[in-house]
């Protein structure tokens, strides 16, 4: 038994065990060569219950269609039900939790049912198989030596902790748009497996199946159908939005989403202490360094690693509604039109994606050349986003509180003025909704200048001149009093480098106040932004666009 | 060239204690399990690696032929089986040198592409080389005037080589001399940089502990751990 463990080096088949361990409720000092195969073979067999998901409600009559797992038996007996064409058109989809596509969903169920009759056979763990990526998503056919390609090759036991990985429900996944393919989209399951020694794994699996019986206590396996529409066709509950509670619908965030999960629901459900320690786990304290977190589809697998600045926000439970932030309510300078960012507009499509991707990375690395790639994007950042630059420039960069305090007054100061000056410059003739654009416009259009002038500086004096003639130009008014310690640092340059003070202003000049009420706006109602609570809802909508 | 193996048949007895300690070069990528797709590396050499890395610095490269036999001499004289690596390295060296504690020093971690080679159907994408005589059926191939396929119906005759017209169909033996006989896959693979030495304890005989301190200060051939562009120094070091 030792060698088999000890030999189970691999992530991927190593969180199969841990799944086997915790459905057994064993430790692994319990485990022996006796009982190994049957608890292997039960975890495989659990994973089979969750293989297909269908509904017996039909989206012609019904405004809502409520999902349920088909039964292993019903698998058995029909093969179509495993894989056919046009299944997923009958409302019958693989779960989000298999790791397998619409073509291999038959290689990966048959090779799991021969891999449990041979474990109930009890053949030896020992036993070479061939390797198939149908339960094995790291693997392909490679030439090892001989002049054809084969399949590599494992042991029984490494199959089947592989096959229970691939299978289970227990694990963070979700459906992902993956790929333009031609101009067609391609959809795949994608998850989430920590690289953990099985005993913080099995704290992992604790941790998340009370997330996932949450998650399934509400309307995950539900989804609406809208009754005006043309066309009422089976669309996918919202469990492929994401198998577990708060997870972000924007998939360029993915691991960083789940922490922010992680940490979000130890707060509603009153389990810190247990969300910190697998919080520190995965992402490390200052001690020790985290461990990479893998997302594996079938198409690929890459690694995440992450710092434990990030645990630190994911634990508070405000990383969860930062990045709702940055998903939904952030919007670029250039994005005027409406009241909320144009996400799916031709012209701001491309550019929201990269500000996903580089927030993702930025709460990846939380490093400068990371600061410096988000905020090469402009857009203005919401005021919840806020612990977050203090957690960089106070814990990371390591600037004093009174130098960060003071950056952000005169940033803040800025950005009201910025306000106050678009607000008097367009006229009170235009509609409420076209005033609103125009002063957006304006307003975007001074701090771009101020970022411009601040950005081209060749030194801090140069910097601090230059922002200081244009606040006199610009928007006739001295800077408040609450800035000069930030001017002084920055041009003495002992305890604040240059690129810092930079950062520092440009990141919070971007930062939106909480009210932006307007002087001459006839019926004045305030632009309050909506609150992130509001978000919880539309987090588990589908939108039926995105899978047509 | 001959190697005086003959000790390593004598009685088991390794009473020396040493550290081997090694210095990595540059990234290192240890794979040893579901290669294919991505390749995940190791945080440290597994125990072959490590017998692969010392054997590469002694000189015994030895044949499979002549490792079998070895293998099999071995086994009946201590009745115990040897144990392989995912690839099938059986290392001579493993019932002489024993390893037990490690250090392994803090690491970064990253994912690179690897220029994996594979022989097989795929190289006519992947092969970025070839003979120059196959330079004017390959432009019309990209420029897709024909095609090249392994189809049964597609044509065998080798003139097709220089005489073909738009519209053929050409069999991908045709073209198969003129290429090299591996293609480049690049394929994701995880490198580690160690920042800091690893350590590994072992016990050994005092024989081959003096071998092995001198083969890694004048080593037969390149050192390297897990895939072979990572390089690494080593150095054996008696407890005394």
């Amino acid at each position: 038994m030792k060698e088999l463990l000890q030999n189970l080096v691999h992530p991927y088949s190593r969180y199969g065990l841990a799944v086997a361990l915790f459905e057994a409720q064993m430790s692994l000092d319990e485990l022996t060569r006796e009982n190994v195969s049957e608890v292997l073979a039960k975890a495989i067999e659990t994973g089979l219950e969750n293989f297909r998901l269908m509904t017996d409600d039909n989206p012609q009559t019904a405004e809502v269609l409520r999902f349920r797992q088909i039964k292993k038996d019903d698998l058995l007996k029909d093969s179509k039900l495993v894989q056919s064409a046009g299944l997923a058109n009958q409302g019958k989809y693989i779960a989000p939790s298999v790791v397998t596509t619409d073509g291999d969903a038959k290689g990966t169920f048959e090779n799991a049912v021969d891999i449990v009759e041979s474990l109930r056979k009890n053949i030896s763990l020992d036993k070479t198989l061939d390797l198939s990526r149908s339960f094995a998503p790291t693997t392909a056919k490679i030439n090892n030596g001989k002049s054809s390609q084969s399949p590599p090759k494992g042991n029984l036991f490494e199959c089947a902790c592989s096959t229970i990985t691939t299978l289970t429900p227990i694990k963070p996944a979700s459906l992902v748009n993956l790929s333009k393919k031609e101009g067609k989209v391609e959809f795949r399951n994608v998850v989430i497996i920590p690289d953990l020694p099985i005993v913080d794994l099995m704290d992992f699996l604790d941790l998340f199946q009370r997330m996932l019986t949450d998650s399934l206590k509400g309307n995950i396996m539900e989804v609406n159908i809208n009754p005006e529409k043309a066309e009422r066709k089976f669309t996918r509950p919202r469990i492929f939005n994401g198998n577990y509670p708060f997870a972000p619908r924007e998939s360029a965030f993915g691991a960083v989403g789940l922490l922010a999960a992680i940490g979000k629901w130890g707060q509603r459900a009153d389990q810190i202490e247990r969300t910190k320690r697998v919080l520190e786990s995965i992402a490390g304290n200052e001690k020790e360094s985290g461990r990479p977190l893998y997302v594996i589809s079938y198409n690929g697998i890459a690694q995440v690693q992450f710092t434990h600045h990030v645990a630190r926000l994911a634990a508070s439970g405000k990383l969860s509604d930062m990045i709702g932030a940055f998903a939904y309510q952030t919007r670029l300078y250039t994005d005027t039109d409406g009241t909320r960012p144009n996400h799916y507009s031709d012209n701001y499509k491309i550019n929201y994606k990269l500000l996903s991707l580089m927030t993702g990375r930025f709460l990846q690395f939380f490093n400068q050349s990371a600061f410096q790639d988000f905020l090469a994007i402009r857009a203005e950042y919401l005021p919840i986003v806020e612990p977050l630059f203090k957690e960089y420039f106070m814990e990371t960069k390591m600037i004093d509180r009174e130098i960060v305090e003071s950056a952000r007054a005169l940033g803040q100061w800025l950005n009201r003025a910025a306000f106050r000056v678009a607000d008097s410059d367009v006229d009170d003739k235009y509609s409420e909704a076209e005033r609103a654009k125009k002063i957006r416009q304006a307003k975007a259009k001074i701090l771009v200048e101020f970022e411009s002038a601040a950005m081209s500086a060749t030194t801090p004096q140069d910097m601090m001149y230059r922002i200081s003639t244009r606040a006199g130009r610009l928007l006739q008014m001295d800077m408040p009093a609450e800035a000069t310690k930030f001017l002084d640092e920055t041009l003495i340059g002992e305890k604040l480098k240059p690129k810092d003070a930079l950062h520092l202003l440009i990141a919070y000049m971007r930062l939106r106040q909480n009210f932006e009420k307007s002087d001459r706006s006839k019926s004045a109602p305030e632009t309050q932004i909506e609150t992130i609570g509001a978000n919880e809802n539309s987090n588990n909508q589908v939108n039926i666009e995105d899978f047509n | 060239m001959n190697l005086e193996l003959g000790f390593l048949l004598e009685k088991l007895n390794l009473p020396t204690r040493g550290k081997l300690v090694i210095d990595a070069l540059s990234p290192l990528s240890m794979v040893s399990s579901l290669p294919g797709k991505y390749y995940r590396s190791q945080r440290e050499p597994t125990p072959q690696m490590l017998y692969g890395l010392i054997e590469n610095a002694l000189g015994w490269h030895i044949s499979d032929k002549e490792r079998k036999e070895l293998e099999k001499k071995l086994k009946k004289k201590f009745g115990m089986e040897l144990e392989k690596s995912g690839v099938g390295f059986v290392s001579v060296l493993q019932f002489h040198l024993r390893f037990s504690t490690s250090v392994i020093p803090p690491l970064l971690h990253y994912d690179d592409l690897w220029a994996q080679h594979l022989k097989g159907g795929s190289f006519l994408g992947g092969s970025r080389n070839y003979d120059n005589q196959a330079i004017k059926i390959m432009n019309a191939e990209r420029a897709k005037r024909i095609a090249i396929d392994d189809k049964g119906a597609s044509s065998k005759n080798v003139d097709k080589l220089y005489n073909f017209q738009d519209g053929d169909k050409v069999h991908v033996n045709v073209v198969k001399p003129y290429f090299p006989q591996y293609y480049v896959s690049p394929t994701p693979r995880e490198y580690v940089i160690p920042q800091g030495e690893y350590i590994f304890v072992a016990k050994t005989s005092e024989n081959l502990a003096e071998m092995i301190k001198d083969a890694f200060e004048n080593p037969a051939a390149p050192l390297y751990l897990g895939s072979n562009d990572g390089w690494v120094e080593a150095r054996w070091e008696n407890f005394e």
